[in-house]
C-alpha cells in the first residue's frame, strides 16, 4: 500500500499568470531560447517559507509552496480533438519506448510472490498518458484550481516610465477566454494580486541606474513588496558556465499543442546558437530563485489570504447559517436553472468553488471539503451537473488527502472516497444541459437523455462539451482507481475502470482495461483468467485505435495463459489477431509464428483453412532463412504442423540378418519368423543366443545391423488434417553417420554422444568430425530456394551416405505412409534422427523422431515400458557392416487366386543381390499346403509330367521338435554356392485346401561363404498370400452295406461352385493307410508318427477298394458270393492295371464327369474294407454243419420224436435251390433294393450321368484318369497323415446298454437281490469263479481290475479248485456238463435267482456277474468305455478334377488347371473315415434266411419273403438261418452269440423256436423251471448234455483255436471231453408259451472263439415254426469279449421278417 | 430473461461443451468462450473462499459475476466438472429456477458420461446431448416467463 497523497498534492498547485511585454520577452528569448515562464518554472517550488496564512477559522504556517507559472496567452483548454490527437501521440511514443513485444517472463510467478511488481513498472505508458491527460484537461470552466491566483507583469528594466509600460501591458494583454467570459477571477479586479518585475539584461549593457530608478518608481507606485528587479543574461553565450543541466529547463516544458493552450505556448522559440540558456549564469539562476521566493512570500501568500478571507465572508453571508439555508430552502425551486452555464466568478456559487479550491490548494482539506459540500448543495439543486461533479470530485480528493496519517485512525475513518468519485463520474457523463436544451422541444417529448446522438446534429460546442465531459469522467475514474489501488482495494478499482472503459474512446478504454486487468492480478488469489480476458479486450481496443505495438504487447502478455489449455477458439483468435497485428507492425517473424499456430485448423471450414494456409505461405514466401526464425528457442522449421508427422510410430525397414520381401512379410510377427529361422539356424545357434545373435547394445542403446550398400528405410506416416491439398516435397531423413575409421570418433565412441538435445547433437556431431548428412546442421539450408543444390554430393558425408528424397501430395484428410530411405555406403555407425520436408514448395518443416533408443541402465521393473526395450523396428541406431550376401525375391511367384484343392506349381526366383556368395541354402515353408520338391529338375516340364515323375518327391529335413508339424525345412543344393547376382529358380507346389486367404510364410536361408563378424547368416522372409476360392464341394453320405459286413455304400454328391468354371472329374481314388500291425494298435494310436519319407515302398499295398454301385449288379453279388476276402486277395497293386471284373473293386476309379458351374453330380460307390492282415477264410461249411447238427440233435431230442430229419427240414424252405443260391438271390435282392433307392436319389439330384462312366467327355484327359495318386511324390506328401486308426462309434455300446435292460428285465431283480450275496464272491475271488468272471464281465473299471488279476489266475486256479462245485461253475464258460443244467435258466451268464442246489459258490460268482451287468447298464450310456479302435484302416477319398483351359483372367488364363477335391470335411482335416466310423459298431451282424430274407431288408420295412411249407407233411417248418458276424474292432475278440431271448412273431403262441450251435462250445441250458421240476426238463437237460458233449463235429483247427483261445476252460472242466467246439444239435421242442408243462428250448449260445480284427464268421442257425404266419425274428444278439482290453461289447441284431405259408 | 449459453468445463478447466443457445456469429461465440473462461476464476474463488476442508456444500455456486451483457451462473459437480450458464442480463433471476436448470443439466451430464464410450473429461459432441440441452433451456425459458407473471 503506497501513500498516494504526495502524488495528488503534486497534481495541484496555485497557478500564477505571467505576462510580459514583447520587449521583455525578447530579452530572454533571443539569447536563451526561453520564455519568462520557462525561466521561472524551475524555481516554482519554495521551501521553508514559514509564512502564516489564515484559511477560514484556522491559521496555518505555509512552509513549502509550489506554484505553477503560466503565460497569459496559454490559459485555456485546447479543443477536445487536439487533446485526443496529442494523447494518441503520447501513447504511441510511450509504448514505443516501453512496451515490449515479448511477454514479460514469469509474470504470474512475480504476482504470486510476496513482492508483486509495481503497476507503474508494468504499464509505464499509462502514467505518461495520465499525466498528459490531466494536464490537458486543465482550465475547465467548472473548476478554479488552475485559475491564476496572482500575476507577474514583466517589462525591461531600462524603459522610460515603467508604469506606463505596465499599463500598456495590461491594457494590450489578451485575456484568457474564461477570464473574458467572467468565469475566471479576472485581472481587471483591483484586488487581483499582482507583482511587477523589471528584467535587467546584463549582456546588452542596460543602464543599471535607470533600472534601479525604475524599480524605485514602481515600488512607490505599486507597493514595496510587489515590485522586483531580475538580472539576467549575465553570461557570455557559453552555457558551460551556467552550470545547469542540459534539460534543466526542458524538464518543466510540456508539449506544445497546435492549438496552443493548456499552459503551453503554441510554439517554442528556436534555441539560440549557444544553446538553451546560454547567457544564464549561476548568479542569474539564483536571482530567479530569489525572486520567486520573494514573490511568494510578499505578494502571493498575503494576497491569497486576503482573498480567502473575502470569499469566506461573502459566502458566510450568503450561504452559511440557518437563515440562508431556510432562504434557499424556500427559494430553491424558483432558482432552477437547468443549465450548466458556468457561474461567473463573482456569483456566490462561483465564489464557493473558488474558496474551496483555494483552501484545497492551501491544503486545508477539511475547510475545503466543507466548502465544497456547501457548493455541492447549490449545484445539485440547480442541476448543474458538471459543477456538481466537479465538487464531488474535489470532495473525494479531500477525503483522501484529509486522511490522518495514522493508519489506525484511517481505518476508523474509513469512508470510501469512491462514492464521491463515482458520483462525480455519473454527473460528468450526464449530457450537458446545452445538449439537452438544444433539441428541447423534441427532447421534452421524447425525453431520451441517454441518446445524444439520436436527435438532430448537435452544435459543435455542445459536442465538444460532451466530449470533455467524457474525458473528465475518465479523469475521475483514473483518480479514483489510483486511490483505490493505492489503498489495496483492487477490485473496486477494477470495477470503476471497467465501468468507465465501456463508453470511452478506444485508446483510453484500452488503457483502462489494461489497468483493470492488472488489478485482477493484484487480487488474492489472482484472477488470472479475468486478467487475460481484460487484456484481450484492451488489446482489441488498442487495435481499434491503431496502437499496434501496445496491442501486440497486451495480447502476447496473455497468450501463454491460454495456450495449451484446450481453449481452442480463444487460442486461434489470439493467434489470428496477433498474426495480423504483427504483419501490420512489420514483425514478420512473430507473425509467422502466429500464423504457424493457426495452421492446425482442421475443425474450421475449408475456406478458413485455405485462408490460413495461404496466409502463412504467402508470408513465408520471401523468407530465406527459415531456420533462423526462432521463438523460445524453437525454430519455426521445427514447429511446422503440416503435414502431421507421426513421430512416435516410425517403423524401420532395415535388413539385418533378415531381409524382407515385402510389407506383408514385415507384418508378420517377429516371433513367427524367428521360429522359422530357428529351424535352419539351430545348428549354429544354441539356446544362449536366442533370436539369432547376441544382444546388440551400444552404450546401453540397442542397435540394428545393416549392410553397407543396402538401403535403410523408415516408414513415416504423414497425415493431412486439413481440407486443403498439401504438396510435400524434399522429404528426406535427417541422419548422422560416423565412419568406422574416423579417428576422432573412434576414440570417444562415435555416436554415443552425451545426452543432448538434437540441435546440440548436430552441432557436436559436426564439430567432432562426425560426418553428418544433416543439411540443417550445416550453415546453409540446402533446401532453401536459390542456395546450394540439395544434392547430397556436396555434403562431406556424401561418399558414405546417400539420402533419398521423396515427394508426394496429400489430399484432404489423407494419411500416407511413406518409406524414406537412406543408403549407407561404408561401414560405420548410422543414426537416423528425424525427417525434414518442404510444404507447398515454401515452408520447411523438420521433426525429430520420438524414439528413444537409450535404455535405462537399471530397469525399474519387469514390465516392457520400464525396461525400455525397443523392438528392432524402432531402433534408429545402425551399425553398418561391410557388404554381405543378400537374397532377393524376383517377382512374386504366387498367383493371386487359386481354387480350393488346386494343384499348382510356381517357380520362386531368388537372386543373390549382395556382394558375397552364399552357401548352405535352405528353405523353410511355414504352411502344410505348400511343399518344395527335392529337385528342380522338373521345373520346366509340364505340370502333369512333373506330377508323374518319380523324382518329384519331397525330401524334408529334420526340424526341431517344437516346430514339427507346421514347419517344413528343406536343404537345397548342398555344397553349392550362389554367386552374387546369380539367380536360383526353384519350384514350389501349392495345394490349398481351405477357403479364404492362404498366408504362406517362407524363409530362405543362406550363409555367407566367408563369414564376417556380426552376421553369420542371412535370411529372406517372404510372406505370400493367395486367395483361395471354392470350386468343388462334396457331400459324402455313407452307410453300411446291407449285404456285406465289410462294405459300405457311399453316395458322393459333388457340387460345382456357381461362379467357378467347367471342371471334369477325372479320377476318384481311395487313399488309405494299411492297417496297423496288431501290436501297434494300442501304442501308436495317439502319437503322430514322424514324417517318414513316403517314397519307401509299402510291402503290402492293401487298402480300401471301391467300385461303382450303379455299374453292374453282378459285381457286388459276385464279390459277395466269393466272400469278403476275395477282393482283397484278388486285387493286386496298381489299379490302372486292373481291368475287367477287377475293375469293380479297385483303388481308383477313372471318371469323366463334366460339371458346369453350379452343377452337381452324384456318385454311388461301394467301399470295400481291406481284408484283415492275416485272415483266414473262416467260412464254415454251414450247410453240412447244420445238417450234421440237425442230424445229431434229432437223436437225443427225445421230446421231438416225430420230427422230420434235419435234411428234410433244411430242404423245405428252399424249394428249388440249394442254399447258396438262395443266399445269393437274397443278397442280390437286397442290393437291388438299395440300388434303386440310390438311383432314385441320384435322379432327383438332377445330374444326368449319375456316376456312369462315359466313354468320352469333352475336356476329359485320359492321362489324368491314369494318374497315380498313391505313389510317392508331391501328392502323397500333401496327404501324408498320422496313422490314427478309426474308432468305433459309441453308439454300439449305447445300443448294448439300451438293449440289455430289455432283455434282462426279468433277471434284473434277482441280480439286484443277489448283490447282497456278492460278498462271498469277493472272498472267493482267488478261487474257482475267476475264469467265469474274467470272461463274462469286463465293462466297468472295477471289473476290469478284477479281470486283470483274474486272467493270470486263470490257469493256475483250476487245479486246486477242481471240485464239483468248481466244475459246475464252468458251465457258462462253455462246458456243457449235466449238472449245470439247473444253473442256466433264462440266460446262461445270469443266475436264476436263488440259485441251484449246492451252488453257492458259483451262484455267487454268477451273481457277481449279474451285478456287473447291471453296473454296465448303469455306466454304459453316461460313461462310455475306452474307445475301441476299428479294424479298418482310415479311408480318404481324393477326387481329381481338371479344368482344361481356364477362362479366368490372370496367369491361369487358357492354362490347364487340376486339383484334388477331398470329399470329407477338409476344414477339420479329417478323412472319410469319420463318416464310416459313425456307422460302425464293434460287431456287425447280418442275419439272412431263405428266399432272400435278410435283416437288412427287413430293416427297410419289407415284410420279407414267403416261405412255403407243407405243414401236413411235417408239422414243423425248419428254416435255416445264417448269421454273419464281423469283428469290426482292431482287437481280437471272442464272440458269443445268443439266440432265443426274445422271439416274437405276429402270433407268438404258435411259434417254435430252435437254436443251434455251430462253432465253439454251444450250450443249451435247461429251462428255468428245470431244476425244480421233474423229469422231462431233466431229460431235456440231460439230452442237451450229451448233445453238447457228443458230437465232435468241429474241425480240427477250430477246435484247436478254441481250446487255445477260449477261456472256457473246456478241457479242464470237461474232464478230457475236450469237445467244447462241438456242434450243437438243434433241439426241437414243441410248446407254446414257455411254460413248465412243455419243455421249451431256451436260449442257446454259439461261441466264436477267436475273431481277428476285421474277420468275419458265419453261424448257421435255424428256426422252426409249426403254423403259417408272419414272423419276425429279433431275439439274437452278440457279445464280444475283447481279450486285449477286457472289454465286453454287446450288440443286438436287427429283426428278420418272413412269412410262412402252407404249401 | 433467458439462457444465452451453456457450457461444461472439465476438471482440468478444459472446455468440454460450449453452446450458444441462439445462433451466434463467430465473434459472439468467441466472446462466450472468453466469458466462460473468465468465469472459471470466479468458480475457483468461490470454491476457495467458501469451502473449507471437509465442508460439503451445495454444488450450486450462484451468480459468479455479472458482465455487461450476461449474468454468469455456476455449478460444480463432485467430479469437478463445472457447469456454467450465461443468462441474458434482463429481468430478475430466481435462484430456484436457475438451480433447477443446473440440476437438470447435471443429470444430463451424468447420463451422458455414463455412456461407456464416453471418456471422462473429453469434449462432448453428440446431437442427442445438444437436443437435451435445448430441451432444458427451453423449459427454463418457459418457467421464467410464467414466473414473471405479468406478461401481457
Amino acid at each position: 500500500m503506497v501513500d498516494i497523497r504526495p502524488w495528488l498534492q503534486e497534481l495541484y498547485a496555485p497557478a500564477v499568470l505571467v505576462a510580459s511585454t514583447p520587449a521583455a520577452e525578447a530579452l530572454i528569448q533571443s539569447k536563451n531560447g526561453l520564455g519568462l515562464v520557462d525561466l521561472l518554472r524551475p524555481y516554482a517550488s519554495a521551501f521553508g517559507l514559514n509564512v502564516p496564512v489564515r484559511v477560514g477559522e484556522s491559521s496555518v504556517r505555509v512552509q513549502d509552496l509550489r506554484v505553477r507559472f503560466f503565460d497569459v496567452g496559454t490559459l485555456y483548454q485546447p479543443p477536445p480533438e487536439v487533446i485526443e490527437d496529442h494523447l494518441q501521440d503520447v501513447l504511441k511514443l510511450s509504448s514505443q519506448r516501453n512496451a515490449k513485444l515479448d511477454p514479460s517472463p514469469d509474470l504470474l510467478q512475480r504476482f504470486m510472490s510476496d513482492n508483486p511488481p509495481d503497476m507503474r513498472e508494468l504499464t509505464p505508458w499509462f502514467e505518461a498518458y495520465r499525466s498528459e491527460f490531466m494536464r490537458l484537461l486543465r482550465f475547465g470552466d467548472h473548476e478554479t484550481l488552475d485559475y491564476p491566483v496572482a500575476c507577474v507583469y514583466a517589462i525591461p528594466a531600462d524603459v522610460q516610465n515603467p508604469s506606463s509600460h505596465f499599463d500598456t501591458l495590461v491594457a494590450q494583454m489578451a485575456l484568457p477566454p474564461l477570464m473574458a467570459q467572467d468565469v475566471m477571477y479576472t485581472l481587471r479586479d483591483k484586488d487581483f494580486p499582482r507583482h511587477y518585475l523589471l528584467l535587467l539584461d546584463a549582456s546588452t549593457g542596460m543602464n543599471e541606474k535607470r533600472a534601479m530608478d525604475n524599480l524605485t518608481a514602481i515600488r512607490r507606485l505599486y507597493g514595496e513588496a510587489h515590485c522586483s528587479i531580475l538580472r539576467i543574461n549575465s553570461g557570455n553565450g557559453d552555457r558551460a558556465h551556467s552550470g545547469a543541466p542540459v534539460d534543466f529547463f526542458a524538464r518543466y516544458q510540456f508539449t506544445c499543442l497546435t492549438s496552443g493552450g493548456a499552459g503551453e505556448p503554441r510554439l517554442r522559440p528556436p534555441p539560440p546558437p549557444g544553446g538553451v540558456g546560454a547567457y544564464l549564469t549561476v548568479q542569474d539562476m539564483d536571482s530567479i530563485g530569489g525572486f520567486v521566493r520573494e514573490f511568494m512570500c510578499r505578494t502571493l501568500l498575503p494576497r491569497l489570504e486576503d482573498r480567502i478571507a473575502r470569499l469566506n465572508a461573502s459566502i458566510t453571508a450568503a450561504r452559511r447559517g440557518l437563515r440562508n439555508r431556510l432562504n434557499r430552502f424556500w427559494k430553491g425551486a424558483a432558482e432552477d436553472r437547468q443549465t450548466d452555464r458556468p457561474y461567473p466568478w463573482h456569483s456566490v456559487e462561483g465564489q464557493m468553488r473558488q474558496l474551496g479550491d483555494l483552501a484545497f490548494l492551501m491544503r486545508q482539506y477539511t475547510f475545503a471539503e466543507s466548502t465544497y459540500r456547501l457548493a455541492a448543495q447549490d449545484y445539485q439543486a440547480e442541476g448543474n451537473s458538471k459543477w456538481y461533479a466537479g465538487v464531488e470530485e474535489m470532495i473525494g480528493l479531500c477525503s483522501v488527502l484529509n486522511e490522518p496519517a495514522d493508519p489506525i485512525a484511517a481505518v476508523l475513518l474509513q469512508n470510501d472516497p469512491m462514492k464521491y468519485f463515482m458520483r462525480a463520474y455519473e454527473h460528468y457523463t450526464k449530457p450537458p444541459a446545452a445538449v439537452l436544451a438544444a433539441p428541447s422541444p423534441p427532447a421534452s417529448a421524447g425525453g431520451a437523455p441517454g441518446a445524444p446522438g439520436s436527435g438532430p446534429p448537435l452544435p459543435p460546442a455542445a459536442l465538444a462539451a460532451s466530449k470533455v465531459g467524457r474525458m473528465l469522467a475518465t479523469r475521475v475514474v483514473m483518480l479514483g482507481a489510483a486511490v483505490q489501488s493505492a489503498a489495496g482495494r483492487y477490485r473496486a478499482a477494477s470495477d470503476a475502470l471497467m465501468r468507465a472503459q465501456s463508453e470511452e474512446e478506444n485508446a483510453r478504454a484500452g488503457l483502462l482495461l489494461e489497468q483493470s486487468a492488472y488489478c485482477m492480478l493484484y487480487l488474492r488469489p489472482p484472477l488470472v483468467r479475468k486478467f487475460a480476458f481484460q487484456m484481450v479486450l484492451a488489446g482489441i481496443r488498442y487495435i481499434c485505435c491503431g496502437q499496434k505495438r501496445i496491442a501486440i504487447h497486451a495480447y502476447r502478455q496473455v497468450l501463454a495463459l491460454y495456450l495449451g489449455r484446450r481453449w481452442r477458439y480463444i487460442e486461434e483468435h489470439l493467434h489470428a489477431v496477433l498474426g495480423a497485428q504483427c504483419v501490420e507492425y512489420g514483425d514478420k517473424d512473430r507473425a509467422l509464428w502466429h500464423y504457424c499456430a493457426l495452421l492446425d485448423c482442421g475443425h474450421r471450414p475449408a475456406a478458413q483453412q485455405q485462408h490460413n494456409v495461404g496466409q502463412f505461405l504467402n508470408l513465408l514466401a520471401g523468407v530465406r532463412d527459415q531456420l533462423a526464425i526462432t521463438h523460445d528457442g524453437v525454430s519455426l522449421v521445427d514447429s511446422l504442423p503440416l503435414p502431421l508427422v507421426n513421430r512416435h510410430d516410425v517403423r524401420v525397414l532395415c535388413s539385418d540378418t533378415a531381409c524382407y520381401s515385402g510389407p506383408a512379410a514385415r507384418a508378420m510377427p517377429e516371433s513367427a519368423w524367428l521360429k522359422m529361422e530357428a529351424c535352419c539356424t539351430s545348428g549354429s545357434n544354441n539356446w544362449l543366443v536366442e533370436g539369432g545373435g547376441a544382444k546388440q547394445e551400444r552404450d546401453h542403446e540397442e542397435y540394428t545391423m545393416c549392410v553397407s550398400g543396402e538401403e535403410v528405410g523408415v516408414q513415416v506416416e504423414f497425415r493431412n488434417p486439413l481440407a486443403v491439398k498439401l504438396k510435400v516435397s524434399n522429404v528426406r531423413l535427417i541422419c548422422t553417420f560416423t565412419h568406422e575409421s574416423d579417428p576422432s570418433a573412434a576414440g570417444k565412441g562415435p555416436v554415443a554422444l552425451p545426452d543432448s538435445t538434437n540441435t546440440s547433437y548436430f552441432a557436436a556431431a559436426g564439430g567432432s568430425g562426425t560426418q553428418s548428412s544433416n543439411p540443417l546442421a550445416e550453415g546453409a539450408h540446402p533446401l532453401l530456394p536459390g542456395s546450394a543444390p540439395p544434392a547430397i554430393s556436396t555434403q562431406p558425408g556424401s561418399e558414405y551416405l546417400h539420402v533419398a528424397e521423396a515427394q508426394f501430395t496429400l489430399h484432404p484428410g489423407e494419411a500416407l505412409v511413406e518409406v524414406l530411405k537412406v543408403l549407407p555406403r561404408a561401414p560405420g555407425w548410422l543414426r537416423i534422427t528425424g525427417v525434414t520436408w518442404t510444404l507447398n514448395g515454401t515452408a520447411h518443416g523438420r521433426i525429430t523422431f520420438d524414439v528413444k533408443g537409450r535404455r535405462r541402465k537399471k530397469p525399474k521393473g519387469e514390465r516392457p515400458g520400464q525396461l525400455k526395450h525397443f523392438p528392432p523396428h524402432r531402433r534408429l541406431l545402425f551399425q553398418v557392416v561391410p557388404a554381405m550376401p543378400r537374397l532377393e525375391l524376383l517377382g512374386d511367384p504366387l498367383p493371386p487366386a487359386l481354387y480350393s484343392g488346386e494343384l499348382c506349381r510356381v517357380i520362386m526366383r531368388i537372386r543373390n543381390s549382395g556382394g558375397l556368395p552364399l552357401r548352405s541354402l535352405a528353405l523353410v515353408v511355414g504352411h502344410p499346403e505348400a511343399v518344395v520338391p527335392a529337385t528342380d529338375a522338373n521345373k520346366d516340364r509340364p505340370l502333369l509330367d512333373s506330377l508323374t515323375d518319380h523324382r518329384e518327391v519331397v525330401q524334408l529335413s529334420k526340424v526341431p521338435a517344437s516346430a514339427r508339424g507346421t514347419l517344413q525345412l528343406y536343404r537345397l543344393w548342398p555344397g553349392r554356392e550362389l554367386a552374387p547376382g546369380e539367380v536360383l529358380e526353384w519350384p514350389l507346389w501349392l495345394h490349398p485346401r481351405g477357403q479364404g486367404t492362404l498366408k504362406l510364410p517362407i524363409v530362405w536361408y543362406g550363409e555367407p561363404a566367408a563369414p564376417k563378424s556380426g552376421m553369420r547368416h542371412r535370411t529372406l522372409r517372404i510372406c505370400g498370400s493367395v486367395s483361395v476360392q471354392p470350386l468343388l464341394s462334396a457331400r459324402p453320405v455313407v452307410w453300411p452295406s446291407p449285404t456285406h459286413l465289410s462294405q459300405y455304400l457311399l453316395r458322393l454328391g459333388v457340387d460345382n461352385s456357381k461362379d467357378a468354371e467347367r471342371v471334369v472329374l477325372q479320377q476318384l481314388a481311395a487313399v488309405t493307410v494299411p492297417p496297423l500291425p496288431p501290436h501297434h494298435v494300442a501304442g501308436a494310436s495317439g502319437v503322430d508318427t514322424p514324417a517318414t519319407p513316403t517314397n519307401t515302398p509299402r510291402p503290402v499295398p492293401v487298402g480300401w477298394r471301391m467300385s461303382m454301385l450303379g455299374d453292374t449288379v453282378g459285381a457286388p453279388s459276385s464279390a459277395a458270393t466269393s466272400g469278403p476276402g476275395l477282393p482283397g486277395n484278388a486285387t493286386p497293386d496298381g489299379p490302372p492295371a486292373m481291368a475287367g471284373g477287377a475293375e469293380a473293386a479297385a483303388r481308383s476309379l477313372p471318371l469323366a464327369v463334366p460339371l458346369q458351374p453350379g452343377e452337381s453330380a452324384g456318385l454311388f460307390l461301394q467301399l470295400l474294407a481291406p481284408p484283415p492282415a492275416a485272415q483266414q477264410l473262416r467260412q464254415v461249411a454251414g450247410s453240412s454243419a447244420s445238417v450234421a447238427a440237425a442230424g445229431m440233435s434229432s437223436g437225443p431230442g427225445g421230446a421231438g420224436t416225430g420230427i422230420s430229419p434235419p435234411p428234410s427240414g433244411l430242404a423245405t424252405p428252399g424249394r428249388a435251390d440249394d442254399p447258396s443260391a438262395v443266399a445269393a438271390r437274397a443278397v442280390a435282392q437286397a442290393a437291388e433294393a438299395v440300388r434303386s433307392l440310390a438311383l432314385a436319389e441320384g435322379g432327383a439330384s438332377g445330374a444326368g450321368p449319375t456316376g456312369r462312366v462315359s466313354p468320352y467327355v469333352d475336356g476329359s484327359d485320359s492321362g489324368l484318369q491314369q494318374l497315380n495318386l498313391f505313389g510317392p511324390g508331391v501328392l502323397a506328401h500333401f496327404y501324408r497323415r498320422g496313422r490314427k486308426g478309426m474308432v468305433a462309434a459309441t453308439s454300439g455300446l449305447g445300443a448294448a446298454g439300451a438293449t440289455t435292460p430289455g432283455g434282462l428285465s426279468q433277471q434284473r431283480t434277482p441280480g439286484a437281490a443277489a448283490t447282497g450275496v456278492a460278498t462271498p464272491q469277493q472272498a472267493m475271488l482267488p478261487g474257482g469263479p475267476q475264469p467265469a468272471l474274467g470272461q463274462s464281465v469286463s465293462f466297468s473299471p472295477q471289473t476290469q481290475a478284477m479281470g486283470g488279476p483274474g486272467a493270470p489266475l486263470r490257469g493256475v486256479s483250476f487245479g486246486p479248485t477242481s471240485t464239483a462245485a468248481a466244475a459246475a461253475l464252468q458251465g457258462p464258460g462253455g462246458l456243457g456238463p449235466g449238472p449245470q443244467g439247473p444253473m442256466g435258466p433264462g440266460r446262461p451268464p445270469l443266475p436264476p435267482g436263488v440259485g441251484g442246489p449246492g451252488v453257492a459258490g458259483p451262484g455267487g460268482g454268477l451273481l457277481a456277474a449279474a451285478g456287473q451287468g447291471q453296473a454296465m447298464v448303469a455306466a454304459g450310456p453316461g460313461r462310455p468305455g475306452p474307445p475301441l479302435l476299428l479294424a479298418d484302416p482310415p479311408l480318404d477319398l481324393l477326387l481329381l478334377w481338371h479344368v482344361a483351359a481356364s477362362q479366368r483372367t490372370g496367369p491361369h488364363q487358357g492354362r490347364q488347371r487340376l486339383g484334388l477335391c477331398r470329399p470329407y470335411d477338409p476344414q477339420s482335416n479329417r478323412d472319410l473315415s469319420g463318416c464310416i466310423q459313425a456307422h460302425t459298431t464293434p460287431v456287425r451282424m447280418l442275419l439272412s434266411g431263405p428266399n432272400g430274407a435278410s435283416s437288412a431288408a427287413s430293416a427297410t420295412g419289407s415284410a420279407g419273403p414267403v416261405v412255403r411249407h407243407d405243414f401236413r407233411r411235417s408239422p414243423l417248418a425248419v428254416l435255416p438261418l445264417r448269421l454273419r458276424v464281423r469283428n469290426n474292432t482292431a482287437l481280437e475278440a471272442r464272440l458269443q452269440i445268443e439266440v432265443g431271448e426274445g422271439w416274437s412273431s405276429n402270433d407268438a403262441p404258435h411259434s417254435w423256436q430252435a437254436s443251434t450251435g455251430l462253432l465253439g462250445g454251444s450250450h443249451a441250458a435247461a429251462p428255468a423251471a428245470a431244476p425244480v421240476s421233474m423229469g422231462p426238463p431233466s431229460a431235456g437237460a440231460t439230452g442237451a448234455g450229451p448233445v453238447s458233449a457228443g458230437p465232435t463235429g468241429g474241425n480240427g483247427p477250430l477246435g484247436q483255436s478254441m481250446m487255445a483261445g477260449a477261456p472256457g476252460g473246456g478241457p479242464g472242466a470237461g474232464g478230457g471231453g475236450g469237445m467244447a467246439g462241438s456242434m450243437m444239435a438243434i433241439t426241437y421242442q414243441a410248446g407254446l408259451p414257455p411254460c413248465p408243462e412243455y419243455a421249451w428250448v431256451g436260449p442257446s449260445f454259439v461261441s466264436v472263439p477267436r475273431m481277428e480284427p476285421g474277420g468275419e464268421a458265419e453261424v448257421t442257425l435255424a428256426v422252426s415254426v409249426f403254423r403259417p404266419g408272419a414272423y419276425s425274428i429279433s431275439g439274437y444278439r452278440c457279445t464280444a469279449f475283447l481279450e486285449a482290453t477286457g472289454a465286453v461289447e454287446v450288440q443286438r441284431g436287427e429283426p428278420l421278417c418272413f412269412r410262412v405259408e402252407g404249401a | 430473461m433467458g439462457i444465452a449459453c451453456v457450457a461444461f468445463i472439465g476438471p482440468q478447466n478444459n472446455p468440454m461443451y460450449l453452446r450458444s443457445i441462439d445462433p451466434a456469429s463467430d465473434d459472439l461465440y468467441m466472446k462466450l468462450h472468453y466469458v466462460v473462461h473468465c468465469s472459471l476464476d470466479a468458480v475457483e474463488e468461490k470454491v476457495l473462499l467458501k469451502r473449507g476442508p471437509g465442508d460439503s456444500q451445495d454444488a450450486y455456486l450462484g451468480l459468479l459475476y455479472p458482465t455487461e451483457d450476461y449474468k454468469v451462473y455456476g455449478y460444480l459437480t463432485n467430479t469437478h466438472v463445472k457447469i456454467i450458464v450465461l443468462l441474458d442480463d434482463e429481468g430478475t433471476v430466481k435462484d430456484e429456477a436457475v438451480m433447477r436448470v443446473f440440476r437438470r443439466l447435471h443429470g444430463l451430464y451424468v447420463d451422458t458420461a455414463s455412456n461407456p464410450f464416453h471418456k471422462f473429461g473429453l469434449p462432448l459432441s453428440s446431437p442427442r446431448f445438444d437436443g437435451a440441452v435445448d430441451g432444458i433451456v427451453s423449459i427454463y425459458r418457459g418457467a421464467g416467463a410464467s414466473q414473471g407473471g405479468f406478461m401481457t
